[in-house]
This record gives structure tokens, sequence and C-alpha cells, in this order.
């Protein structure tokens, strides 16, 4: 599928993430592998 | 997981709450619902910060001209607020067991192909996104490893291989081959995922679409779940299933809070990463009901969608074979921007959208009586 540009724009900055983040998204990991163990012991 | 807590209701009794999927519905509903306006705001105003907008008008949609400039700075990726939204209230108060794991499984392992394709498309200004083998690989690969743990596990290799059908009492297909049932849970994760990803071209419609298909199979997984209800209904007992009505419970939150930041003009767009996800979650669970045709059904905006698309394409080629020039069927498709294209304006398609969805949400309730 082709696309037109009619302006340009600035690329997107690459996203960093802060450590906030990054503790968040390690314990949200930790919380769904808990959850699966749980599920498929069941 | 905070069903475990209605363990302890001698020590407190509301804990004892906690113990129906219902009450847990609710308040899955609710949490993604809030965590959804705490996060909206947040990361809408980061993704600006970091210019995640396309930054190009579609060639097909830049004849609807003036409604489309202003959506080239519009940023997208806003189906992680959905995905967290959901993913948060669903581990938090659904009840672990193999066909939750199996649903958010899938989930997750769909919005992966989504945000890469959002993020090649919006950082690397790479037009075309993912690869389409990459996708397929990604598709493929969520659909062979959920079937697996389907068929491996106790509570579900036997059920998962009934195939029913709206308006049969019994299975029709009592225990499928493990080949045919995986062609069939793959053509639906891959057609709802892409019959959503088509359907969300308007402000608001593919979230307020996937809102009543929500609602239509949490009560569908609610009935299934119950032995005395799909007994009394003649449709197919699931044990456990019920729990999947949790999770369709924190998809209505998600959804609506997301519309809130997504209706015209919208705010932020769900992208790949909402609607390729969001497809594969309602197409595997559809199947883990038994309802997969249903489906067809409930969710037929996405279905006509998805047609118009098939149907313009199909149409144009045979025309052009036969004659030279090829012929449209509608005047652009899918088929919202078609009503667009007649003089309809944006809200408009939408609001009248949302009506068919909520047309064909009634169709197939009603199939749960008419066996």
């Amino acid at each position: 599928m082709s696309q037109s540009t009619s302006d340009s724009q600035p690329a997107a900055a690459r996203p960093s993430f802060s450590s906030g983040t990054m503790i968040a998204v390690a314990l949200w990991a930790c919380a769904f592998a808990v959850f699966i163990v749980l599920g498929l012991r069941s | 997981m905070l069903s475990y807590l209605s363990d302890y209701a001698y020590y407190f009794g509301p804990l004892r709450l906690l113990h129906y999927n219902s009450v847990r519905t609710i308040g899955a509903a609710v949490t993604a619902l809030i965590i959804g306006f705490i996060i909206g705001p947040r990361m809408i105003a980061r993704f600006r910060e970091l210019k995640f907008g396309h930054g190009y008008i579609d060639e097909r949609t830049g004849a609807l001209g003036a409604t489309y400039f202003d959506k080239k700075h519009t940023p997208t990726m806003g189906g992680l607020i959905i995905f967290i939204s959901v993913f948060f209230s669903s581990v938090l108060w659904a009840e672990p067991n193999v066909w939750t794991v199996v649903a958010l499984f899938v989930y997750a392992a769909l919005t992966v192909p989504g945000w890469r394709d959002d993020y090649l498309k919006v950082v690397h200004k790479n037009k075309d996104g993912i690869k389409s083998w990459e996708k397929i690989a990604w598709q493929t690969g969520a659909t062979v490893v959920a079937l697996g743990i389907l068929l491996w596990h106790p509570a579900s290799s036997h059920k998962i291989r009934e195939l029913w059908l709206p308006f049969f009492k019994t299975a029709v297909i009592p225990h499928m081959h493990w080949a045919v049932l995986l062609v069939l849970i793959y053509l639906w994760i891959v057609g709802f995922s892409n019959a959503i990803n088509l359907t969300d071209g308007l402000d608001g419609l593919a979230a307020g679409c996937t809102i009543t298909v929500a609602l239509v199979f949490g009560i569908m997984a609610y009935v299934a779940g119950r032995a005395d209800f799909s007994e009394y209904l003649l449709i197919s007992h699931v044990p456990g299933a019920g729990e999947l009505t949790v999770i369709c419970g924190a998809l209505i939150g998600s959804c609506m809070a997301f519309l809130w930041f997504n209706s015209h003009p919208a705010e932020v767009f769900m992208g790949d990463t909402g609607s390729l996800a969001l497809g594969g979650l309602i197409g595997v669970m559809a199947f883990m009901i038994h309802q997969p045709f249903t489906l067809v059904i409930v969710g037929g905006v996405f279905v006509m969608e998805a047609l118009s698309v098939i149907l313009q394409v199909g149409w144009f080629k045979w025309t052009k074979r036969r004659t030279g020039t090829g012929a449209r069927l509608f005047l652009m498709a899918p088929i919202h921007h078609h009503f667009q294209k007649r003089g309809w304006p944006e809200t408009k398609v939408v609001l009248r959208f949302w009506i068919l969805s909520l047309g064909f949400a009634l169709a197939g309730l009603a199939t749960l009586k008419l066996r």
C-alpha cells in the first residue's frame, strides 16, 4: 500500500524507559509468570 | 488471583464475595477503567513527546481531505493503554486456569508484532512496518503454543476438540483432529486480528465495537461456565471458562477508558498494537467457550469490514482480467470509508456502526435461546 507525505515530520525519538517503568514491567512479568504456573497447575 | 482470598472468608466474611466470578468481573471492569484513566493521559503525553504520530496521510484516504489532515500527528500505539489495563486487571481478578492463561498468552503474544509494526512505522519511519512473514510467524507461533497448551492440559484437552455451531443442541463434531483444530483456530485468530485492524480506521470505531463483542462474550463465557445455565440453554458446558468473563470485563473497562481518549477528535490511536492483539484475544476466547461461529454474528461489523476489502479487491481484479479495466463495488474499502465518501460525517459513520454492532450483538445473544 503506497502512501504519500504532504509535509515532513521530525523523526520520532527512540523511547527511553525510566527505572520505575522497568521495575514495573519486571514485577508485572513475575506476576504473570506466577499466574501461568498457578493456572497450568490447576 | 484475588479469588484465592475467598478461602479466608472465615476470618473476614466479605472475602467470600471474591469466590464469585460475577463480582470479580465487575471488579476487573472498574479496575481496568481506573487504570486506563490514570495511565491514558500520561502515556498520550509521552507518545506526543516522542512524536509517535505516523506523519503521513494514507494515499487511499487522502481524498477524504481535511478530516484526515490533523490525524498525521495523532500518536499511535494507544493499544498499550488497553493492554496494560486488561493485563493488570485480569491477573488481579481472574482465577488462574488453563483458559485464562491461554487467553492472556495469546493477547500478549499478538501485542508484540502489533507493537513492533507501530514502532517501525513511527520511530524508524518505515511505512511498510513489520514484514509479512514476521507477522505470520508471530501469529502462527502464538496459535501453535496456545493450542499445544490446550491439547496438553487435562482440563481442556477433550473440551477444546469439540466443535459447536449456533442453533445446534449438541457438538457437531465431538472430537476434531488436532490439525483441523489448528487450522480453524489459526483462521479465527488471524482473521479477526486483521478484521479489527481494518475496522480501526475511524475514531472510536474499533474500540466501540469491541465493547459490544466483549459484553456478549462475557455473558456467553459466564453461561458456558455454569453447568445449570448451560444445561438449561442447551449449550456447551466448559468448566472453568466462566473465568473468561473476568477478562471480558477487564476488556470492557479498558476499552471504555481508551474510548474516552479515542473518541473524535482522537487524542490517540490504538494502532496495530491494539487491533492485532484484540482480534486474537476475542478469536481464541470464542473457541474456548465453543462459540466460534457465533463470533461471526456478534462481530458482524468486523466481518463486514473485512469482507468489504476482500470483495473490493476480488471484484477489481476479476473485472480487470475480464474487461481490462478494474471496477469497484464500493467507493472505497473498508466499508466505513465508502460511507464517508457518500458524505456521511465521520462521527455519523462511527455511531451508526456502533448501532449495527449492538444489533449484531443482540442477534448473537438470541442464538443462546434459538436451539
